[in-house]
C-alpha cells in the first residue's frame, strides 16, 4: 500500500503539472480537492481518470462517480487496490 | 451623442445538418427532426457516438457549382453561407462601407491533422483574408474567436461598430465543424451524451456536439431588410464569471450580469420579453447555472428554449443559427420547442416545452456561455420604427489615464523601464519561469496554465503589482478586449500531437482546455475577479487603435470604468505581451 502511495503521488504530481511539490508533501490522508490540501478542481479529476485507465486498467464513465474515491490518496489507492485490473 | 441609429439583423442563412439554406432548417425543425445521429467513423473518433453531421455530397456539390475548389471545406461554409446572405439582402460586399465579422472557435483546425509543419490554412486570419479576398470585401476582416459565446459576441461587436458609424453594413458570419480535434477533446471531459442531448431535462447527461455554419447582415440601411416585420439588435453585452475556466459559475452571477446589462442597454424589463433562447447545452452544469441566472434577471418564468437537440453545440456556428432561429421565431410569432425535453430538471423552474408554442411577440433575449468562463446575451426587437439606440459616434469628453507592460526579447518592461531581464539565450519556459519567481507570487495554478496563459499571467501580475491588484471597481465595472495573431494554436499542437501519437482516448482535458485564446482572459479574470467585457480577437498584426477605441467605445456606454487592453501573442519560443491598463478619469464640473 505505501508503495502505491508513493507511485499515486509521483503520477499526480506529473500528470498535473504540480511543480515545486514533492511526493513528501502531499499527505495520504489530506484532502486532494478543495481549498484545503492540494486544491484540486474538475479538470484535473478528469485527468486522474485517465491515469486510472491507463495505469491500472480502471474505467471510470461519470466523473461524479469520483468524488468519494478521489477524496485523498488513500482512498484512491484503496480504490485502485480493490478494482485494478493491471 | 451623434444621430439615432439602428442595427437591423437580416437574410439569415443556415448550412447545418438539416439543411442547406435557412428555410430548409426551419421545415426539419418545425417537422420536430433532430439533426444529431449516430456517427460510425474512425476520422472522428474511435469508438461509435451521436452527432450532427453536414451532408458531405451535398456540399461537394455546392462547392464545385462556385468553384470552390481551391479552398478548405471550413472556407467553403463560410463563403457558401455568405454568398446566401448577400443574395438575400442585395448588399454590395464591395462597397467600402461594408464589413466582415467571422466568429469561429477552431477554423480549418483539421489542417493541422498529421502535418509535422505548422499549415497557413490553420490561422484564423489567414481564413478570414481568403474568405474575404473571394468576395472583395475593402476593410480588413475581423476575427473573433471567444469560444461558445463567439457568434453572440461577433453580433455584438458588429452592432457596436454599426452604432459608432464605422461601417454601413457589416456581414457576419459563424461556423465551425466536427473534427477529430474537436470530439476528442469532449470527450475527454466525458461531456458528450450517448443520445441526442436533452436540454433542461431532469434525464439530461451532457451535450451533442454538431457542426454548422450561418450568415447575417447587420445593416443600418432598412431598405436592405425584405423579411417583415423587421428585425433590430437593441441591446448586448459580454460578462465573465470569474469562477473557473471550463466550469460553469455556481451562482450564474456572470450571466446574470450580462442579461441584466443587455435589457439596461435594450431599455426594456423583463415583462417586455416575449422568450428567451439560451445556451442550453445539456450539460448538468451548464443548464442549473443558466436556471439561476435567469432566476436572478427575473426571466425565468419566461418562453425558453434551446436548440441544441435540432442542431448539436455547434460551437463559434451557435450563436450566430440559434439568433437567426430568433429571428424566424419573431417574425413568425411561434416559438420553437426543445426537441428531447419531458421534465424540468434545473433548480429554478424554467418554462420549457417539448412543443412549438404560439407566443405574442415584441422582444426575444439570446444568451450564450462558454469556457473561459464567459457569457453573453443580446436583445432583439420587432423593430416599432422609432429609433431607441443613440449613435456613440461623437467622443464624449472623456479622458483616461493608461499604464503599460511589454513582454518580448526575454524583458519585462514596465511604462517603458525594464522591470526584468534574463540574459541566458533560452526558451520561453525558461523565461516565464524565471520571471515568475522574479514576481515572488505563490499561486500554484500558475504551473497548470498553457505558455500563452502564462505569458498573459505575468505580464498582468507585471502591470498591477504596483497597486496591489485592481481596486476602487465592482468586478462588472472591469472588462477586457485582446487579440493575438496566433489564437490558441501552440496549445492545439499539442493537443493535436497527443491524439496522432497515443490515440483518441489518450486526450488531455488539462490541454483541451486552453486551445481557445480567450481562457487567457478566463484566466486574469479569477485571479484578479474581473467580471465585465471579455471580447478576443485574432489579427495578423497588433490593432492597436482599433481596439482602444473599441474598449473606450463599451466604457462610453457606461458598462465599464476599467479596461485591459492588449496583445498577448505567442507561438513556440516566439512571443509578445503588450498590455494597457486604461481607466477613466472622472472629471469635475469646475
Amino acid at each position: 500500500m505505501e508503495q502505491l502511495m508513493r507511485e499515486l503521488k509521483e503520477a499526480l504530481i506529473e500528470a498535473l503539472n504540480l511543480e515545486d511539490i514533492t511526493p513528501d508533501e502531499i499527505e495520504n490522508e489530506a484532502p486532494l480537492f478543495g481549498d484545503e490540501g492540494l486544491g484540486l478542481d474538475s479538470i484535473d479529476a478528469l485527468e486522474i481518470i485517465l491515469v486510472l485507465e491507463r495505469n491500472y486498467g480502471i474505467r471510470i464513465a461519470n466523473p461524479a462517480e469520483g468524488k468519494s474515491i478521489f477524496y485523498s490518496i488513500r482512498t484512491l489507492a484503496d480504490f485502485i487496490t480493490a478494482n485494478r485490473t493491471k | 451623442m451623434g444621430d439615432p441609429v439602428n442595427s437591423y439583423i437580416t437574410a439569415g442563412s443556415i448550412i447545418s445538418s438539416l439543411g442547406f439554406s435557412a428555410e430548409e432548417n426551419w421545415t426539419c425543425i418545425r417537422a420536430n427532426r433532430s439533426g444529431v445521429a449516430r456517427v460510425e467513423d474512425p476520422a472522428l473518433f474511435c469508438d461509435p457516438f451521436r452527432a450532427a453531421r453536414i451532408d458531405d455530397a451535398r456540399l461537394e456539390m455546392a462547392a464545385t457549382a462556385h468553384g470552390l475548389e481551391g479552398y478548405t471545406r471550413m472556407e467553403r461554409l463560410f463563403i457558401l453561407s455568405l454568398a446566401d446572405t448577400i443574395r438575400q439582402s442585395g448588399v454590395d460586399p464591395a462597397d467600402p462601407g461594408c464589413g466582415l465579422v467571422i466568429s469561429t472557435t477552431k477554423g480549418s483546425i483539421d489542417a493541422l491533422q498529421l502535418q509535422p509543419e505548422t499549415p497557413s490554412e490553420a490561422l484564423l486570419g489567414k481564413m478570414a483574408e481568403r474568405i474575404a479576398g473571394y468576395f472583395g470585401f475593402v476593410p480588413e476582416p475581423i476575427v473573433l474567436s471567444n469560444a461558445c459565446i463567439s457568434g453572440v459576441s461577433a453580433l455584438i461587436v458588429a452592432s457596436r461598430l454599426i452604432e459608432r458609424g464605422s461601417y454601413k453594413h457589416i456581414l457576419v458570419a459563424g461556423g465551425d465543424m466536427l473534427t477529430r480535434f474537436v470530439v476528442t477533446g469532449f470527450q475527454s471531459f466525458k461531456s458528450i451524451s450517448p443520445e441526442i442531448c436533452k436540454p433542461y431535462d431532469e434525464t439530461r447527461d451532457g451535450l451533442s456536439l454538431g457542426e454548422a455554419c450561418g450568415a447575417v447582415l447587420i445593416t443600418s440601411d432598412p431598405g436592405l431588410v425584405k423579411e417583415l416585420p423587421r428585425v433590430t439588435i437593441e441591446g448586448g453585452a459580454i460578462t465573465n464569471d470569474a469562477n473557473h475556466i471550463s466550469g460553469p459559475s455556481r451562482t450564474g452571477d456572470g450571466l446574470y450580469y450580462a442579461i441584466s446589462q443587455s435589457l439596461e442597454e435594450a431599455g426594456l424589463r423583463p415583462e417586455d420579453i416575449s422568450f428567451v433562447n439560451a445556451h442550453g447545452t445539456a450539460t448538468l452544469y451548464n443548464d442549473e447555472m443558466e436556471s439561476k441566472a435567469l432566476h436572478l434577471a427575473g426571466l425565468d418564468h419566461l418562453p425558453l428554449n434551446s436548440m441544441k437537440s435540432y442542431w448539436g453545440h455547434t460551437l463559434g456556428a451557435s450563436g450566430i443559427i440559434e439568433s437567426i432561429a430568433c429571428m424566424e421565431e419573431l417574425r413568425s410569432g411561434e416559438v420553437f420547442g426543445t426537441w428531447g425535453y419531458r421534465t424540468c430538471g434545473v433548480p429554478y423552474p424554467l418554462s420549457v416545452s417539448r412543443e412549438h408554442r404560439k407566443v405574442l411577440m415584441r422582444n426575444c433575449v439570446k444568451t450564450a456561455s462558454g469556457f473561459g468562463g464567459c457569457n453573453a446575451s443580446i436583445v432583439f426587437s420587432i423593430a416599432t420604427g422609432k429609433n431607441k439606440r443613440l449613435s456613440t459616434s461623437a467622443p464624449e469628453e472623456q479622458r483616461y489615464s493608461r499604464c503599460s507592460v511589454t513582454i518580448r526579447d526575454r524583458k519585462i518592461l514596465l511604462d517603458g523601464q525594464v522591470l526584468f531581464e534574463n540574459d541566458s539565450p533560452d526558451d520561453f519556459a525558461t523565461f516565464i519561469r524565471a520571471a515568475y519567481k522574479s514576481v515572488s507570487l505563490d499561486d500554484r495554478k500558475f504551473y497548470k496554465m498553457d505558455d500563452l496563459c502564462k505569458l498573459g499571467y505575468i505580464a498582468a501580475a507585471c502591470l498591477f503589482a504596483r497597486n496591489g491588484g485592481i481596486t476602487g471597481y465592482a468586478p462588472e465595472e472591469v472588462g477586457m478586449v485582446f487579440a493575438n495573431a496566433s489564437s490558441s494554436l501552440d496549445t492545439d499542437l499539442r493537443h493535436q500531437q497527443i491524439i496522432d501519437t497515443l490515440g483518441d482516448k489518450e486526450a488531455s482535458p488539462a490541454v483541451f482546455v486552453y486551445t481557445l485564446p480567450n481562457v487567457v482572459m478566463g484566466e486574469l479574470c479569477i485571479r484578479y475577479k474581473i467580471q465585465g467585457e471579455n471580447t478576443f480577437f485574432i489579427s495578423e498584426r497588433y490593432p492597436e487603435s482599433f481596439i482602444n477605441e473599441y474598449a473606450m467605445q463599451v466604457m462610453r456606454k457606461r458598462k465599464l470604468r476599467a479596461c485591459l487592453v492588449g496583445w498577448c501573442e505567442l507561438l513556440g519560443d516566439t512571443y509578445e505581451a503588450r498590455f494597457d491598463w486604461l481607466e477613466q478619469i472622472t472629471m469635475s464640473n469646475d
